[in-house]
This record gives C-alpha cells, sequence and structure tokens, in this order.
C-alpha cells in the first residue's frame, strides 16, 4: 500500500499515519517546524512575485507564505486527506491555485516561478527535483527545500547552495531528529 | 539424512533511518529472543521514500545449531524454515558468527543485528533462495562454506536476510516492503548427510578422497577395509 492510501491521521500538532509493514506510526508533519517553515516561506518570497510550493502539509508554510507580498501561490498537492485541506484553506484566498496531483505529472504544465519550497512525503521522484529546478524556478529566482541532512549538504546533490542553520528540538519522531536543522538556500 | 532443531531463534528489527547504509550495519532497535508464533516480518527490507529522504529498515532472523553432534564430514545439508504467509522477500543464509554469543547461551541482543557482517567481509551460506513460498517448509541448500562450518563447529549460528537489497547492498529507489514472514511456532530444522569419517588415508597409495567406488560400493559406504575403519 503506498503513501497515497494510507489513511492520514490529523491532530493539532502533527499529521500521521500507521504503516502496516513497518509495525509502527510514520509522522508525515509536526508542529515544533513552525519556525523552519517561516524562515522558508520568508526566503522564497524575499523577491515577491510568483511562488510555487510542493506540498501542503500542515499548511504552515502556505500561512507564511500568504503573509508576504507575491502575487501568486500555486500549490501542489497529492494526497487526498490533504488536497481537501487544502481546498478549504484556499477558499477566499484570490492568489492561491490549488493544483491536485504529483508535482512530476503536472510539471510540464505548471508556469516558471521567483520561488520554490519544495517539501513532499512519499514522493518516488524526488530524484528528479533537481532537474526540474531550472524550468521551474526563473533565473535570479530562490528555491529551497526540506533537507534531512545534519550538515551543509542536500539529498539532492544540487550545487551551489548555501545553508542556514536553526537550533531545533524536535521530539522523537520518524523523519528528523536532529538538533540542527541545516535550511537550503539555492538562487539560479 | 540426520536432522538437528534449532537449539534458539530469534529477530532483530534493524534501526530506521535516512541512510540505507546504517539500516545495514547499525545496531538493531528491537529484539525479539525465542518467538513462538508467527511473525509477518522477521526477514525484511523498508524503505518508505517519505519526507525529503525516506527511511530505511532491515529485519534479519538469525538460527542457532548446535552442532557438536555431527562426526564426518558434511556433504550436504538444508535449512527448512516454514513460512507463515508473507511471500514478497527474497532471502539468503550466511554465517551468524557470534550471535547469541556464538555458543547459543546468550539471548539475542540488538548488538547481534550485523553478526552477518555486512560491514565486512560476510560469509555466504547459501546462495538466493526464491520464491519464499508462503504456509510451507522452505528448503534452502546450502553451500560448501556451510559444510565446512557444520563439520568442524560445535556451534552453528546462521542469520537469514533479505537478498536483493540487504545483502547485495542495492538501496531500493522507490518505496517497497520486502518481507519473509516464518511461523515460529514450526521448529527449524538443519539436515544434513555426512561422509562416515575414516582411518585409512590411503589404498594402494591413492587417496581415499580420489577413491569413487570399491569393488562396486560408493568408498563412503565401505565400512571397513581388512579391519581397519
Amino acid at each position: 500500500m503506498s503513501y497515497l492510501d494510507k489513511t492520514l491521521i490529523f491532530e493539532s500538532d502533527k499529521i500521521y499515519y500507521y504503516d502496516e509493514d513497518y509495525g509502527d506510526n510514520f509522522e508525515v508533519m509536526m508542529d515544533w517546524e513552525d519556525p523552519l517553515m517561516s524562515a522558508s516561506a520568508a526566503y522564497v518570497c524575499q523577491n515577491g512575485g510568483d511562488i510555487l510550493e510542493i506540498g501542503f502539509g500542515m499548511g504552515i508554510s502556505a500561512g507564511y507564505i500568504q503573509s508576504h507580498f507575491i502575487n501568486s501561490h500555486t500549490i501542489i498537492e497529492n494526497h487526498p486527506d490533504i488536497i481537501s485541506k487544502a481546498q478549504t484553506w484556499a477558499s477566499g484566498k484570490s492568489n492561491v491555485t490549488i493544483i491536485t496531483g504529483s508535482w512530476y505529472d503536472v510539471k510540464d504544465d505548471l508556469s516558471t516561478y521567483d520561488g520554490l519550497f519544495y517539501d513532499t512525503w512519499g514522493d518516488d521522484n524526488m530524484t528528479d527535483f533537481s532537474a526540474s529546478l531550472s524550468t521551474l524556478v526563473k533565473q535570479r529566482g530562490v528555491a529551497t527545500w526540506w533537507n534531512i541532512l545534519s550538515e551543509e549538504n542536500n539529498y539532492y546533490n544540487i550545487p551551489n547552495v548555501t545553508y542556514t542553520q536553526y537550533i531545533v528540538n524536535p521530539p522523537p519522531n520518524n523523519y528528523f531528529n536532529n538538533t540542527i536543522y541545516y535550511l537550503p538556500q539555492c538562487q539560479l | 539424512m540426520p536432522t538437528i532443531n534449532a537449539s534458539r531463534v530469534g529477530y532483530i528489527q534493524g534501526t530506521g533511518g535516512s541512510s540505507f547504509a546504517n539500516s545495514r550495519t547499525d545496531n538493531g532497535s528491537a529484539v525479539f529472543d525465542s518467538p513462538t508464533g508467527n511473525v509477518l516480518s522477521p526477514i525484511q527490507s523498508f524503505f518508505s521514500s517519505g519526507r525529503g529522504g525516506g527511511t530505511y529498515r532491515q529485519n534479519r532472523t538469525y538460527i542457532y545449531f548446535d552442532t557438536s553432534g555431527i562426526t564426518g564430514t558434511v556433504t550436504s545439508a538444508t535449512l527448512k524454515i516454514t513460512s507463515y504467509t508473507t511471500v514478497t522477500s527474497d532471502v539468503i543464509v550466511l554465517n551468524g558468527n557470534n550471535a547469541f554469543g556464538g555458543d547459543g547461551n546468550t539471548a539475542l541482543n540488538v548488538d547481534d543485528f550485523d553478526e552477518v557482517n555486512m560491514a565486512g567481509i560476510s560469509e555466504a551460506f547459501s546462495s538466493q533462495f526464491t520464491p519464499w513460498v508462503s504456509q510451507t517448509v522452505n528448503n534452502i541448500s546450502l553451500n560448501s562454506n556451510a559444510f565446512s562450518a557444520l563439520s568442524s563447529n560445535n556451534d552453528t549460528v546462521m542469520g537469514v536476510m533479505n537478498y536483493t537489497h540487504d545483502y547485495q547492498n542495492s538501496a531500493p529507489a522507490s518505496s517497497v516492503s520486502k518481507s519473509a514472514s516464518i511461523a515460529f511456532g514450526t521448529t527449524i530444522q538443519l539436515s544434513y548427510a555426512v561422509t562416515a569419517a575414516t582411518n585409512i588415508d590411503k589404498v594402494n597409495k591413492i587417496l581415499v578422497a580420489n577413491i569413487g567406488q570399491w569393488g562396486g560400493t560408493s568408498f563412503s559406504n565401505v565400512a571397513s577395509l581388512n579391519g581397519v575403519t
């Protein structure tokens, strides 16, 4: 059973699901990330313009992106349980467009953006992300993504990235248990 | 063929994390010594492409046999494991070295997770075994490394693990759960055949090892020559 077939459980401080094969819960997103989502949103919105956000999650970063002066805010989300929440959240926000499905499947129909925030779960096209950057982000645009590595490096082998360190104190979870988050900053 | 029951069995759940390499060599996260029921994933290679990378985890099973009673040279051996239901993983048997303390007197420990020695030089006791068939006895033919260990050691520990990903050091590219279940309520067994030990080194200056038959009888079945066993 793939991630998209899992029934997600929404609690005030996290989204998670139970994986039968693993025999344990998988946290998809947790509220301890709030400062990181704020910083990520600030980075991708630094030039204003058109913002692409891949992965809605708890909507924390979406809220911060909306707090900046931007022209448009496009959100791609693929999990059915989250899509409905994203659509509800977007109601009444005139500059928000929700696109459902895999970012990889719709990438050729997208525009180019001034800022990109990539933060997915269960994404089997992660290895295609770096090659897609130049077609999704305008020249001199900026991008960041969720970085699991506890060093100045990134899973996607994207070059010329700088990092800002954030001290974090996450509760035990299945996706990030370090005390320093290296926020990647990539200008095209 | 003679059969030995496993004296001790258990499985170790590896430590989940974003590094495939570490998932193969770190200590386990949980240990299940002497289970008696049906277990879905005592042998497993798991990957969930989660948040910005994903989570890898391996599960491995260890089996201890008291092989002190084997006399002679083992010429064939089969490990017999009864499965439960899950059938998605191929497996391989390796030398389990010092799991269970090496002598079966110590409970399986999380530190035993890599006694199959993926961090160093491992010793295969079988080739790839596939398919793992559900609700039946899976008969895994062992190789000459195992024959040698069974012939010479009083204690033999075997580790059973996923072949394609865990043993082959091949990280899954997308989410996957490959598991082989075990019905631990059915005793895991080892059957083997031996060449009888002999005190005769040579016959007419020919090494015994090079004599196939004697008077039409397989030499291994000759009990004695001129009263010499």
